[in-house]
Formats: structure tokens, C-alpha cells, sequence
């Protein structure tokens, strides 16, 4: 089962076989949680994204074409279309307030755990006030690895937009992280009250 | 030489550029790769398998309820302008079927009728030639009795004028007694019917007495009937002679009073 190519095992899940469902969900459910939580910054709604994400897979096995993407390019874009759908229907506002006295209040933590979490925190800040365009497509470099026409796909746009959205977005990190650069090292970075 | 040594001025700063770029791009990359995402929990694995359960257990009436397909605007709004288009086309076939139909109700009905009425009239023209024949028979017959009064009349007169002026006396021998006529149709209820010295001595017809009674002359007055017969059931009228009279015999009433037809030759009673 686990040598099987996606396509097979797709359709067998959507006829029903657990076992395939099982193989195809364990491939990406790592993937498509963490652009999913990266893309809302909330664990509640990166699950509930996945979970739709993979029953939209099995409800709708035919909307699949693998003559026209491949597969990992097929469930990124549900997965961005959940995620953008669910962030502009609620309203939604990104907050890591939550995450800060998770991080800051747990004395079990050594230095260099917090200085992470810190750091890491100070990341997502600066993801969260980038344009939701600019976001995805650095996600989807920077962290799910995909190349330029894998994104154009996804985001159903083309490279060259892609790489100018890929720039503006970098610029507009390097801006909000600038305190950061001070230091070649970032991580000896101090959080600044 | 200068310009040599500008160009490779020029390329140390662009390398230079380049290598600071690369340097930003790497600290970003760097950076950015501090922020670990935490991995799904297991709750979300038992969540998903448990939705994949239930969606196999959905019956294929739940399945086609909430089906549902995505149709472009365009397309969909041209089937619809279709749809309207049919059944506009539809009704106005309809009613165009239905002014047919009433027409051809209404025409059938037209045709119906006509010839009930054709059939009516035919009956009614069979009916009015039956009692017409059957009128001439009973006229003809009131004319022989008209005929032998007559001579007897004449024979009295002779006798008469023999006796004193003064002494004439009616005699019930005299009287012209028309028979009641019976069987006759409504359409004859009022006839007319000429009463003449000529008319007496000849059969006429139903077509020449009606000729007569459409050309009723000053000299040969309307005497209703109904005003008369109510006199003790006697029409007693003046009558000169050679002039022909016209004397109307309304059936019904006929039929109710039986008439003795009186008639005054030269202002003296004579019955």
C-alpha cells in the first residue's frame, strides 16, 4: 500500500478502502497541516482545514487530473482554497497572544528552546502582517519547498507573478525582521520589549 | 587602462552587491527557518478517520440530496433564458389551441343550431301545410253551407219583396251560421277571411285569402271580432251588396264563443 502511486490510492480511498485513505493520509497530513497553520496561525483551524481538505480528496476523486497537475500540487490547492475561505469568512484575525504565555510561562523550558520559540514567534508576527498573496507564496518556498511553477499552479497565476510576489514579500520581511539583522547570528537574538 | 580598471571596479561592486544579496537571502532563510510548525494531534487522526466512516455510511438518498454541481453563469443563465423561452412558446400554443378549440366549439354549436332551426322550420312549414289543407277543406266546406244559404236568401228576398216594405221579418232560416273552425294553427289565429257575394259562389284558397287580407280597402272595414262576440255570441255588422267584406274570425276566441254571424243587407235585419 505504501509503494502505491497517489492516484491509485485516491481512488481507492473514494471507493472506500480505509487502508488507502489511511496511506494517503499519513503521506500529507504532516504537509498540509503545517501550510494550513502557517497560512491561520490556529491549531483548531489548521485541523479542521485538514480534515476537509482530505474528504474533499475522497468526495471528489474526478476533480483530479493527472494529466494536468500532479498530485502534491492538486491538495496544496485545497488546502490554500480552505484556508483563504475559512480566513476571509470568519473575519478572522490572527493573534499569538495565546502563544506568547505558552512560550513565556512554561519553566521547563532551557534558554535556547525560548530564544527559538521567541524567535519563532517574532516570525509569524511578521507573516501575519504581510498581504495574504505574499504569505502563501513565501509558505510554499520557504517552507513546503516548491518550485516556481508548482506555486503558479497552485495559486492559479503564472511565474512571473509568483517571483515578483516571492520579492515584495522577502522586502517586506527583511523590513519587519531589519532589528534582527543587526548580528549575522540570529540566533543569539533578544527579544526587544 | 583607466577604463579597464573602472569595468573591473564596476564588477567587484556588482559581485560585491551580488554577495550581499545572497548573504540577506541566506540570514532570511535562516531565519525563517526557526519557526517550526507544532505536528497535528492525535485527536485530528481518530477526527478525519471517523468523518471518512461516516461519509461511507451515508445512504445514496443523503448522497443525492446534497450533491450539487457547479454550473458557469453563462451557461446557466442561457439554459434558463431556454427554459422561459419553452414555456412561453408552450403557452402561447396553448391558447392558441384553445381559441381553436372555441372556435370550432363555437362554430359546431352555430352549425348545431342552424340546423336544429332548419329542421325546426321544415317541421313547422310541414305543419303549416297540413293545416292549411286542412283550413281549405273546412273552408270549403263553410262555403257550400254559405252557397245553399244564399239561395235560400235569395228565394226569401224574392218572397219578401212581395210582401209589404215595412213588414220584413227576420227569419232564423236566414242566418249565415259559420261553423267553428277547428284544427287550425296558431300561425292562422287571426285570419281575416273575405265574405263577398263572389267569394261565396267560388272555393278560394289559403294563398288567396291571405292575398286578400294584405289589401284591406277603406269600403271593406275591419270588424274585430272580439268587441262583436261579445254580444250574446252574435256578429251582427252592415253589409251592402256587391261590396265584399272582410269578416276577422279570431279562432280562439271563435273557440270560445261560438259566433252567429249576422248580416244587415241595405239596413234591414236580415238574418
Amino acid at each position: 500500500m505504501l509503494y502505491q502511486s497517489d492516484e491509485v490510492l485516491l481512488k481507492k480511498a473514494s471507493k472506500g478502502e480505509e487502508a488507502a485513505f489511511i496511506a494517503l493520509y499519513e503521506r500529507y497530513k504532516n504537509r498540509v497541516f503545517s501550510f494550513s497553520y502557517r497560512m491561520l496561525n490556529s491549531i483548531e483551524k489548521a485541523e479542521d482545514v485538514t480534515q476537509d481538505c482530505f474528504l474533499f480528496l475522497i468526495k471528489n476523486p474526478s476533480r483530479f487530473d493527472s494529466k494536468r497537475s500532479s498530485f502534491i500540487t492538486y491538495i496544496y490547492s485545497i488546502a490554500r482554497n480552505l484556508s483563504l475561505k475559512c480566513f476571509n469568512s470568519h473575519n478572522y484575525e490572527l493573534s499569538v497572544s495565546d502563544f506568547e504565555e505558552d512560550y513565556y510561562f512554561s519553566p521547563a523550558l532551557e534558554l535556547k528552546q525560548v530564544l527559538d520559540k521567541e524567535l519563532s514567534l517574532v516570525i509569524e508576527k511578521a507573516f501575519s502582517r504581510l498581504p495574504s498573496n505574499q504569505k502563501e507564496v513565501l509558505i510554499l518556498t520557504e517552507y513546503e519547498e516548491l518550485s516556481l511553477s508548482e506555486i503558479a499552479i497552485i495559486t492559479t497565476t503564472n511565474i512571473g507573478v509568483v517571483k515578483s510576489r516571492l520579492h515584495r514579500g522577502r522586502e517586506n520581511l527583511r523590513k519587519l525582521l531589519l532589528e534582527y539583522y543587526s548580528n549575522n547570528n540570529p540566533f543569539t537574538l533578544v527579544r526587544k520589549i | 587602462m583607466r577604463k579597464e580598471a573602472k569595468n573591473n571596479l564596476d564588477n567587484c561592486e556588482n559581485f560585491s552587491n551580488l554577495d550581499s544579496l545572497n548573504i540577506e537571502e541566506k540570514e532570511l532563510k535562516t531565519i525563517l527557518s526557526s519557526w517550526k510548525t507544532l505536528k497535528p494531534s492525535p485527536a485530528l487522526d481518530k477526527k478525519v478517520l471517523s468523518a471518512f466512516h461516516k461519509k461511507q455510511k451515508e445512504s445514496f438518498f443523503y448522497k443525492f440530496i446534497h450533491s450539487s454541481i457547479k454550473v458557469p453563469l453563462p451557461i446557466a443563465a442561457s439554459i434558463l433564458v431556454l427554459f422561459l423561452i419553452t414555456i412561453w412558446f408552450s403557452i402561447a400554443n396553448q391558447t392558441s389551441n384553445l381559441n381553436n378549440n372555441i372556435n370550432y366549439i363555437s362554430k359546431e354549436i352555430i352549425e348545431t343550431r342552424q340546423n336544429q332551426y332548419t329542421k325546426i322550420s321544415e317541421e313547422n312549414n310541414n305543419m303549416l301545410s297540413n293545416n292549411r289543407n286542412i283550413i281549405s277543406k273546412h273552408i270549403s266546406k263553410e262555403i257550400i253551407t254559405i252557397t245553399k244559404n244564399k239561395k235560400n236568401y235569395s228565394q226569401l228576398r224574392k218572397s219578401n219583396s212581395n210582401k209589404s216594405k215595412n213588414n220584413i221579418q227576420t227569419d232564423s232560416s236566414n242566418v249565415f251560421r259559420l261553423q267553428r273552425p277547428y284544427l287550425l294553427a296558431s300561425n292562422f289565429e287571426k285570419q281575416l277571411v273575405p265574405l263577398s257575394n263572389s267569394w261565396l259562389e267560388q272555393t278560394l284558397s289559403l294563398d288567396e285569402l291571405e292575398s286578400n287580407y294584405k289589401k284591406p280597402s277603406k269600403y271593406h272595414p275591419h270588424i274585430s271580432l272580439n268587441k262583436q262576440a261579445n254580444c250574446n255570441n252574435n256578429l251582427v255588422f252592415p253589409v251592402m251588396e256587391n261590396y265584399n267584406y272582410y269578416v276577422p274570425l279570431s279562432i280562439s276566441n271563435i273557440e270560445k264563443y261560438p259566433v252567429k254571424l249576422i248580416l244587415n243587407i241595405n239596413n234591414k235585419s236580415v238574418q
